[in-house]
């Protein structure tokens, strides 16, 4: 980011070394916005692995760094939805930015990233498909497990049956928004809600949502990303 | 350029000081564990399994050896024993969903594990109560027969918010009949005999150690904090078994002096001007891993106080008569405002807050006790509405470590943190 614009996103797998990982995806980014490392004033790192960046002037959790990126590309949100990879969040703030509270997922993989992933291997489509796919089912199957081993097993039950695989994906979707809407219902979500994190970019989880919370949801267009753009955003305050 | 500041993996950075006679801790539990030794040695003597809340005064009057499966289950925790005995117990067939104390003493007990390492030896009966759990009368039970050990039962009604006087008195009535059942049970199968000289005696002593604690507590409203919940987690054990006896109530005595000198001196556990967040900790501490609690200093914040250490010392009343003294401990056991009620339990939280000084609240939500679980969610919006400080409910539980996630409990935490720093600006 360079003054109050964001010039580059870059993203890559941790891998098993979150230390290099980070280093890494810097270097990239800088190629990238063509800037030498010189003219770097402020980092910060966010996320799971921001403890291994050591070369950041400062770390804040993913949920400041949401709340942050959010408000600074819509300012008037005051509730976010963020499904994640390893978890899903939501996050109140006020009009200022500042988160208010913030709920997270059990310990579990069910409603996170992740079980799409292996929803997806399962029924052999490609991530990037697979809302789509969904958005033509009329009728969606019931995933009833809470357990994204035993939904697997469901999913293929009902691929066993002959469901429709639109059906059986829309199924997914409404069981995630299911979990979610549980979690957040902790919260007590407030309009204008936004969608963060890489999951934001399945159009059937926030169909599913939509229908479920009855709230229009806005998606970040900077989804996967919004968290760095809220890291970016605090670096330029310290 | 500069490291990152907020990081918690310099641990060890700022060192919670502990209290000159913290060590002496040692000597209440070595005097426990001894006499366990002896009292199972010498065949006139007699031992029992017992449970939290209940009355343990009783055994001391009648000279019986109070153990106790939960103190031993985090024992085995703090060890690092609990998660392969747990494993064990759900290859028995236990469930993975039951309560991570439960099959801690299960493994404990069938593996024979040695006593250092959290082990449990089979006593002359077991004795429990449902007072704080409803779990404690199943796994006792099943413990009891498997063991082939007479068993008995306290069945304590619950005194909510609503329960009128007449069902109160009801409710007293048949706790305290089943105090005299309990006479009956312990000398037919110790052959033991009430003396009550003895249990005036107990019972004076049981008071005097409640007293004390609350007095400690009474210091640790000072700022910077002087004892944190780091040290209470283990230093409030004489309370679990040893409320009757002397030896508790010496140490006790200590930690109050040196808490005293360091309340005089401004000094608090943290280093000088290191105190930012002053936080309670409510629930059962994650014994597998009490570093948790130093953690919390890598960021200034200190445990100032915890409902869960503090419920162990109510107000005991002294009472004249055997009568009198029977009714008093049955509505003590039967009001558990703690656990239960939900509007008392909200104001109690709300007013500790502001006698602790408290900038926030975490609350353990421990997948292994449904009571202290229970009513979190209404809990963390009250105190959030009407006091204004952030609460963070965490996920986990107190025995099975194979609950805690470092990456998520660290990421909530340091949520926590951020939520309590904006609101201090």
């Amino acid at each position: 980011m360079v003054d109050g614009k964001i010039v580059a996103t870059r993203v890559i797998f941790t891998g098993y070394n979150a230390e290099a990982a980070g280093l890494k995806v810097y270097e990239e980014v800088l190629k990238e916005a063509c800037i030498d490392k010189n003219v770097v004033k402020k980092i910060v790192s966010t996320g799971y692995g921001r403890n291994s960046v050591k070369f950041a002037d400062k770390s804040y959790t993913e949920i400041m760094c949401h709340a942050t990126g959010a408000h600074f590309l819509s300012p008037h949100v005051r509730s976010i939805i963020d499904i994640g990879g390893q978890d899903s969040k939501a996050i109140l703030l006020d009009d200022k930015g500042k988160v208010k509270n913030f709920v997270m997922n059990d310990k579990c993989a069910a409603g996170t990233g992740r079980f799409l992933e292996v929803m997806a291997r399962a029924m052999e489509v490609n991530l990037d498909e697979f809302g789509a796919m969904s958005i033509k089912s009329i009728q969606p199957s019931k995933i009833s497990s809470l357990c994204t081993v035993f939904a697997e097993s469901e999913v293929i039950s009902l691929i066993a049956k002959g469901e429709q695989r639109q059906d059986i994906i829309a199924g997914i979707h409404e069981s995630i928004a299911a979990r979610i809407t549980s979690m957040t219902g902790r919260l007590g979500l407030q309009e204008p809600l936004m969608i963060t994190g890489g999951v934001a970019r399945n159009v059937g989880v926030v169909h599913a949502l939509e229908k479920k919370l009855e709230m229009k949801i806005e998606v970040s267009p900077y989804a996967q990303v919004n968290g760095a753009i809220g890291a970016a955003v605090l670096a330029a305050s310290l | 350029m500069d490291k990152i500041n907020n990081s918690t993996d310099n641990a060890g950075r700022i060192t919670l000081k502990t209290l000159p006679h913290a060590k002496d801790l040692k000597w209440p539990m070595l005097w426990w564990f001894t006499l366990e030794k002896i009292y199972r040695t010498l065949p006139w003597k007699k031992t029992a399994w017992t449970c939290a809340a209940f009355p343990i005064e009783m055994m001391w009057i009648y000279d019986i050896f109070p153990d106790h499966p939960e103190n031993m289950a985090t024992v085995a925790a703090a060890r690092k024993q609990s998660q392969r005995l747990i494993e064990h117990a759900e290859s028995m067939g236990f469930s993975r969903d039951l309560c991570s104390y439960c099959k801690t003493n299960i493994g404990a007990y069938d593996t024979k594990i040695k006593k250092t390492l959290g082990g449990i030896s089979k006593p002359d009966i077991v004795v429990c109560t449902n007072a704080i759990c409803d779990t404690h009368w199943k796994w006792f039970q099943i413990m009891a027969d498997k063991m082939n050990v007479p068993f008995f039962m306290f069945d304590i009604p619950k005194w909510v918010s609503g329960t009128d006087e007449k069902t109160l008195e009801g409710n007293i009535d048949y706790v305290v009949d089943q105090f005299y059942d309990l006479i009956v049970f312990i000398e037919k199968h110790t052959g033991k005999k009430m003396n009550e000289k003895r249990l005036y005696k107990v019972l004076d002593k049981s008071t005097e150690l409640s007293d004390l604690w609350r007095e400690i507590f009474e210091h640790r409203k000072s700022v910077p904090s002087p004892y944190s919940g780091a040290e209470t987690s283990a230093a409030f054990f004489p309370l679990v078994v040893l409320p009757g006896v002397q030896v508790g109530i010496n140490f006790f005595k200590k930690i109050l002096a040196d808490i005293k000198n360091l309340t005089a001196k401004g000094e608090g556990t943290m280093p000088k001007g290191a105190e930012k967040y002053r936080v309670m900790w409510e629930g059962i501490p994650f014994w597998y891993r009490m570093r948790f609690m130093y953690d919390l200093a890598q960021y200034g914040a200190v445990i100032a106080f915890e409902p869960y250490t503090y419920s162990f010392a109510p107000v005991k009343k002294k009472c004249l008569t055997m009568e009198e003294t029977l009714r008093d401990v049955a509505k003590l056991i039967m009001d558990t405002p703690y656990a239960y009620n939900l509007e008392r339990r909200i104001e109690n939280f709300e007013k500790w807050i502001d006698e602790y000084k408290l900038d926030g609240v975490i609350l353990h939500e421990n997948m292994s006790c449904r009571p202290s679980s229970a009513g979190m969610v209404d809990l963390a919006e009250a105190i959030m509405r009407d006091k204004g400080i952030p609460v963070l409910i965490l996920q986990c539980d107190m025995n099975d470590p194979r609950a805690y996630s470092e990456g998520q409990i660290k990421t909530r935490v340091e949520g926590f943190i951020e939520l309590m720093e904006a609101n201090k600006k």
